[in-house]
């Protein structure tokens, strides 16, 4: 868990190249990201039993309040991202994100209702919110800009190896303990409280504007830096937000997209909990090198061609099912088409934001084009729910893949990034 | 601080937190209620009369029996461990319980009463509810599954009608007729059966924001919907009466229970006030039995008894359990002893 403090010690701000080591902030927030995600996807693991078995409630009321309160991590993003640049110190607004979701685990423990439980999730989504914009802009200061691509890799590959492991240890700890859902939420907690300790401790307080490592007394006096919609989004920013939009918009949300191989019969109900894991295994393992291609090609460049990926996941679910093996060769091709798209789009997204931001916007700008994406995928599975039942789930899948690969080429031809 | 007292404050700080958490579960492990009660369910040698699944501490989760006369006892917990149970006249037991793993399933079984599976099934997601055909040949299974629907973010339900001994069909499969229509909503999504016999069994659908009680027939594959707004249907013994929960029932509660004559048409309010979650069991042809959860804790429930003729009132019967499941006793009649008066 520790790698990163047996290293050989080095400065954190010193200018590698692009191919040298990564930072070693960048892993320590990695590693942070990790404990944090075991934290979270432990708990979300197990909810079903826990209403079910555990409350003995009823989860479709449950789908309901969390319905109710799933745009409040989205929203948060903002303010987090706003926060973190007006007062120059990502560092404590994102720490505040993450004691947030640490406390949620506290409130867990005593949680008897579904009102509770979903406000306490709700709580999660805002500390997650909060946190991702400055953490985002700390692994930005932290890395030299020709090598941003690939510190998110890295960053981005410990996240979803956190996200992995979650599940796992929660089961892991109802293995030993049958039916004791407290005991995974007094692990959850220690897992939080590991990724705030470490957090704190290890991650060094950088200021953007004031530069170097924040002293122990803020200055009260100092000029704070203006935030303007212009040091935000720049020229160079709005195009890559337009051409986020666009493609984004095409992206229906991967529950979706299972939904389709289900639908097909590609795949039987009882392995579907299964796809996740799989794409986000993918993700993982592909996270670093395409990050790292990214620096060398374009990452604006590769964020809109990783869309195509998305498209032959479309066209291969709505494509022939009569070959042989098409069953499982199209589920296959749909787990590993979805993990590539992430690999492609969801740190390099971060990494071209941050090397387009002005200095000073950095947590806003990369805040901003995340909320973006976010919002153009909900609408994206907005619009295709409305043209599958208009149309039917397949006719509905080739009209978004035909969008799409119509929109990809004309994005990167219109929309070319200035980035270095 | 300096870099070093950082590294040093983490590995301390972190260490406490680690070793408090290894304490916690070591404490937690050695504090296990030992499993109890004989190795295999053998009901066929008690006259028990009601099972039920514990959800006290000694016995959490696990099956167990009261005999009919008698109060509830540690000592009638078996081993067997499910989250929704039905059972037999001849004490056959089907138990649905979800697996702990990340696939999310459940597993349905079918239980001899000397101990022996005579079928088992995976279903996706986690158990709500189970129901026995009367004679035994068919189970009818739901469970919450994630992902299941476009039209609805988050959980719907899944449910299968299972032949013992043969294979499984989903009731989305069936043919549905819809208010008079043949009809194929996107967003159907069914729960809560309850068997007339092998071939007709009544059931709960939902599309859009409405619910139907439906008909279904196993031999032809349909469902005929009958009424709106009513959920888990329960048939009385004789199949005169069903016992479903409504939306739209008695002031600030989200459920109430209702009975619907089958003879006359006739739906009525039962006397219960508070609200129900649950899939009634008949314990005769005018009482039935559901479980209520406690307000402050988490887990706990209690099964109430409540006649359906006007004016009844609930009473508590049988303190932390759920999923009761009424057998006839050997000997004639049901003698039933309440475990107290109604508390708050």
């Amino acid at each position: 868990m520790y790698i990163s403090l047996r290293r050989a010690p080095r400065a954190d701000h010193d200018r590698t190249r692009g191919d040298g080591a990564v930072p070693r902030t960048v892993v320590t927030l990695g590693v942070v990201s990790l404990l944090t995600d075991v934290s979270s996807e432990s708990v979300a693991a197990i909810l079903p039993l826990f209403v079910t078995a555990g409350l003995g409630l009823s989860l479709l009321t449950y789908s309901l309040l969390d319905g109710l309160y799933q745009g409040v991590g989205t929203l948060s993003r903002l303010p987090g991202g706003w926060l973190a640049d007006r007062l120059d110190r990502p560092k404590p607004v994102a720490l505040s994100g993450y004691v947030l979701s640490a406390l949620t685990r506290v409130g867990l423990l005593a949680v008897s209702g579904l009102v509770g439980l979903a406000s306490l999730l709700a709580l999660d989504r805002v500390g997650k919110g909060l946190r991702t914009g400055p953490r985002d802009s700390l692994v930005v200061l932290a890395t030299p800009a020709p090598g941003l691509g690939r510190a998110f890799g890295v960053h981005r590959a410990l996240d979803t190896l956190g996200a992995c492991l979650g599940p796992l240890v929660a089961f892991a700890v109802l293995a030993m303990l049958p039916g004791n859902f407290q005991a995974v939420f007094v692990v959850s907690l220690a897992f939080a409280v590991l990724g705030v300790l470490v957090f704190w401790l290890l991650v060094p307080g950088l200021r953007p504007v004031s530069g170097g490592v924040a002293g122990g007394m803020a200055d009260a006096t100092q000029a704070r830096p203006r935030l303007s919609w212009r040091a935000v989004a720049p020229p160079p920013v709005r195009r890559m937000l337009v051409g986020a939009a666009v493609l984004s918009g095409l992206a229906i949300g991967d529950g979706l997209l299972y939904l389709t191989l289900l639908e097909r019969d590609h795949v039987e109900a009882l392995w579907l909990p299964l796809l996740p894991l799989a794409s986000s295994l993918v993700y993982m393992v592909l996270a670093v090198p395409v990050g790292a291609f990214a620096d060398r090609w374009g990452r604006l460049r590769m964020f809109y061609v990783g869309h195509l990926a998305i498209a032959v996941a479309y066209l291969a679910v709505a494509g022939p099912g009569w070959a042989p093996g098409a069953a499982l060769g199209t589920t296959v091709l749909v787990v590993v088409a979805l993990g590539v798209y992430y690999a492609c789009t969801d740190g390099v997204l971060a990494a071209a934001a941050g090397s387009l931001a002005t200095t000073g916007a950095v947590a806003s700008t990369i805040s901003l084009a995340q909320t973006v994406e976010t919002l153009a995928r909900a609408g994206a599975s907005l619009v295709f729910g409305i043209a599958w039942t208009a149309l039917g789930p397949m006719p509905a899948l080739l009209a978004f893949a035909g969008c799409l690969l119509v929109a990809v080429p004309v994005t990167v031809v219109l929309l070319k990034g200035d980035e270095q | 601080m300096s870099d070093a007292r950082r590294r040093l404050a983490l590995v301390i700080a972190s260490g406490l937190v680690v070793l408090a958490t290894v304490v916690y579960l070591a404490v937690e492990l050695r504090g296990r209620p030992q499993e109890q009660g004989p190795a295999a369910l053998d009901p066929a040698a008690v006259d028990a009369s009601l099972f039920f699944r514990s959800t006290a501490d000694d016995d959490y989760g696990q099956v167990s029996f009261v005999e009919a006369g008698r109060q509830r006892t540690s000592a009638t917990a078996t081993s067997r461990r499910c989250d929704r149970i039905d059972v037999l006249p001849d004490r056959t037991m089907v138990c649905l319980i979800a697996q702990v793993s990340p696939l999310s399933r459940s597993r349905l079984s079918v239980i001899r009463p000397d101990g022996s599976v005579v079928d088992t099934w995976q279903v996706p997601g986690v158990p709500s509810r189970v129901r026995f055909s009367p004679d035994g040949s068919l189970v009818a299974s739901t469970t919450f599954v994630q992902g299941h629907s476009y039209l609805q973010a988050g959980f719907s339900t899944t449910t299968q009608v299972h032949r013992v001994g043969g294979g499984s069909v989903d009731l989305e499969d069936y043919d549905l007729v819809l208010e008079g229509e043949e009809k194929r909503p996107v967003d159907r999504n069914y729960w809560g059966v309850t068997f007339v016999d092998a071939r007709t069994f009544y059931a709960t659908l939902r599309s859009g924001d409405s619910t139907w009680l439906v008909r279904g027939d196993t031999r032809d594959r349909t469902l005929t919907s009958l009424r709106t707004d009513a959920e888990c249907p329960s048939l009385s013994p004789d199949g005169t009466a069903l016992v479903y929960k409504k939306r739209d029932g008695h002031e600030g509660a989200d459920w109430t229970l209702a009975l619907l004559d089958l003879r006359s048409g006739d739906e009525r309010l039962l006397g219960e006030q508070r609200s129900v979650d649950d899939q009634v069991e008949w314990l005769d042809d005018s009482t039935v039995l559901y479980a209520v959860p406690h307000d402050r804790q988490p887990g706990r429930s209690d099964v109430w008894e409540l006649g359906t003729a006007d004016r009844s009132e609930p009473r508590l019967l049988v303190e932390d359990a759920t999923s009761p499941s009424v057998v006839p006793t050997k000997g004639d009649g049901t003698e039933w002893q309440p475990l107290g008066e109604p508390s708050e």
